[in-house]
């Protein structure tokens, strides 16, 4: 009886620790599921399954054969968890999509970047017609002309439960006429997360 | 016998406590020497990690394991440090490392909190006092809108949602159900993340969005002006005037809590609850003693901080504090105490059991002076054992003791802005857009430094990006 208390009791001083391991996943796993907020395999869902929707949905509104130039603008993060390096893989996964797509080309992102630089601008204010005019306008000089600006909005629905929370997350893309401003096309895509 | 005395001396003598190992790091931080303490806090780190402090300081404390030991209590200092070195970038990394160690170390239960290791308090893994658990996404908040001068670019907003939502789960965390007490759904909300939350909508025209969040700051803290004036703004949605922007000033102002060890009798509440917890974690009745036991103490440097006042194109603004963090450490440390000497209780008790036992169980193999010898033996390991206890004085030392905030609508262009006695920034302010600045001032005494974000500072876009430049003086 001693000896068992004894081991109760310093079994409270001692606890186990294992050593970081890493392994390269095969090309038909599975990603990993974020045991406490979003990770790959929520923004990789998204990311596809809305840009896909919103190419399909504009190609329809022009002719077989023509080929349109969108420049991805910016991600606004209104949700929970910050999106952190998820922005440059946002950015990389909807030029993937872009470029199978065939219909669309893809402006380089350097060329977004400049065009908000020299003109000392925020992304959102594209959404003006004076904001949207000189934006443009740089990257026509560069042989860039945009017909389309895509914007992505990420958003987070969370629901408290008694023994495990559910998060949804959504990305929504817009798809902006670059002359007139007119949103042309607006998709989202949904992910439901629950945790313990 | 001697021999003994002389152990436990040294035992005593070479337990540091946590505050020790910091006084360097703050004395410099306190003094505005932010590259002094930033040294010392790559010392510290480096110490702690085994790394060489050249791997520490090149790699920006990022490129250490944050896991092992204190090491992300430490990366909270440097993050500071990083910050008013002029790094916002570099803090958001750092912070964000702390962030997840810390959440990965939270006491959910009162089994967790309980089933300590039996030297003392500081053998736990820190977890994180639950003020420093909001403050680090605070501060992840305020230096995003540093680094992206933006509501919509950067994750400021996901960071100021993140402050409710660990505030609301702070808040309703089953901590202590089991013992009869939950210190948690004690402690007083704090309004600052819904402000923060406010100001980002309002800047992005979300009206309603931004008055809600108001209202909701105004339901945690009732009569701050701030707040009020916010509200009353965004119901009637005028932001600005037309060709003026706003600049929101955040003044970190003053040292923040720290803490020292005391001495606590064992409360009834905190016996009542160690009895309750003691059957919890050893599953077998432990008897407990009256015996005081050592405690975390609140350290505080001042009462209270003098508001800076923001002087701009003929226009003042007083600072308003939006959240006092020496207050709130002191509440959320009050109500915890129970459950902290509680736990201190039962590590007498064990050890107390565990010597008793073995001493009988040695005496009554060797019943002759073998066994005395041993008996005596045994006292004097509880003694030192028991006197080698230390309270839990680790704590986030650089916070400040208040966040202060202050808005002034500027017409768009550069702007020299004064804060406070001599020291001035130019700020550019562009119309019907937000600009930020964070003055950090851990003593209020000194000048400390400003940081304004990255577009809204005329130097770092360079003069050829800039737009037409309005009137700096009335």
């Amino acid at each position: 009886m001693r000896t068992m208390t004894l081991i109760l009791l310093a079994s409270l001083a001692l606890g186990c620790k294992g050593s970081p391991k890493g392994r390269v996943k095969s090309g038909d796993e599975g990603d990993t599921v974020g045991a406490r907020t979003a990770g790959a395999e929520t923004y990789n869902a998204l990311i596809e399954e809305a840009t896909r929707k919103l190419l399909k949905a504009e190609e329809a509104r022009f002719p077989e054969g023509a080929v349109r130039k969108i420049a991805f603008v910016g991600i606004e993060n209104r949700g929970a968890e910050e999106l952190g390096d998820i922005r440059d893989s946002t950015n990389q996964i909807i030029e993937t999509v872009i470029f199978q797509a065939k219909r669309y080309d893809m402006i380089g992102q350097r060329y977004v970047d400049h065009g908000l630089q020299v003109n000392s601008m925020r992304a959102e204010d594209l959404f003006l017609h004076d904001g949207r005019e000189k934006f443009v306008s740089v990257l026509r000089a560069e042989g860039q002309d945009p017909d389309y600006l895509l914007w992505a909005v990420y958003t987070t629905l969370s629901t408290e439960g008694d023994k495990e929370r559910q998060r949804d997350y959504l990305l929504t893309l817009e798809l902006i006429d670059a002359r007139s401003g007119r949103l042309m096309q607006k998709e989202t895509a949904r992910v439901r997360k629950a945790y313990r | 016998m001697r021999a003994a005395l002389l152990l436990l001396a040294l035992a005593v003598v070479g337990c540091r406590s946590y505050s020790d190992k910091l006084a360097e790091f703050r004395g410099h931080y306190l003094q505005g020497d932010f590259e002094g303490a930033d040294a010392a806090v790559d010392r510290l780190i480096a110490k702690e990690t085994g790394e060489s402090v050249e791997t520490v300081a090149s790699s920006n404390g990022l490129g250490v394991k944050a896991g092992k030991g204190d090491t992300y209590l430490l990366l909270l200092d440097k993050a500071m440090t990083q910050l008013a070195l002029g790094r916002p970038e570099v803090a958001i990394e750092l912070l964000r490392k702390a962030r997840d160690q810390l959440d990965g170390h939270e006491s959910k239960t009162a089994k967790e909190f309980f089933a300590s290791v039996l030297t003392d308090d500081m053998a736990r893994s820190y977890a994180g006092a639950d003020y420093e658990l909001i403050l680090v996404r605070v501060m992840l908040c305020l230096c995003d809108l540093l680094v992206h001068s933006s509501q919509t670019e950067g994750d400021a907003y996901a960071y100021a949602l993140q402050i409710g939502e660990k505030q609301q789960r702070i808040v309703e965390s089953p901590l202590g159900e089991d013992l009869g007490y939950k210190p948690r759904q004690e402690y007083r909300r704090v309004g600052i993340g819904a402000y923060l939350q406010g100001i980002i909508l309002e800047a992005t025209g979300a009206r309603d969005g931004a008055a809600r969040a108001y209202e909701r700051c105004l339901s945690y803290e009732p009569g701050l002006g701030i707040a009020e004036e916010a509200h009353r703004r965004a119901k009637e949605g005028r932001y600005a005037a037309p060709g003026e922007g706003v600049l929101h000033v955040f003044y970190l102002a003053g040292p923040g809590p720290f803490y020292t060890t005391g001495q606590s009798p064992p409360t009834d509440l905190a016996l009542r609850i160690a009895q309750i917890a003691a059957a919890l974690v050893t599953d077998s009745y432990v008897p407990l003693m009256q015996t005081e036991v050592p405690v975390p103490v609140l350290a505080v440097h001042v009462p209270g901080v003098p508001q800076l006042e923001v002087t701009a194109y003929g226009r003042k603004a007083a600072t308003e504090t939006l959240l006092d963090v020496n207050m709130v450490a002191g509440q959320q440390l009050e109500k915890m105490m129970p459950l902290i000497i509680a736990r201190a209780v039962i590590r007498r008790a064990v050890k107390a059991t565990i010597t008793t036992a073995s001493s009988e169980a040695v005496k009554s193999r060797n019943r002759n002076s073998t066994g005395d010898a041993a008996e005596l033996g045994f006292a004097l390991a509880n003694l030192i054992w028991t006197a080698t206890e230390r309270a839990d004085t680790r704590s986030w030392s650089s916070l400040p003791a208040h966040i202060q905030v202050a808005r002034i609508p500027l017409p768009a262009g550069v702007h020299a802005v004064r804060l406070g006695g001599e020291v001035e920034a130019d700020v550019r302010i562009t119309a019907g857009r937000d600009a930020y600045a964070v003055v950090i001032r851990p003593d209020p005494g000194r000048p400390g430094v400003i940081l304004v974000d990255r577009l809204s500072s005329p130097t770092a876009s360079g003069p050829e990006s800039l737009p037409e430049i309005g009137e700096s003086k009335p």
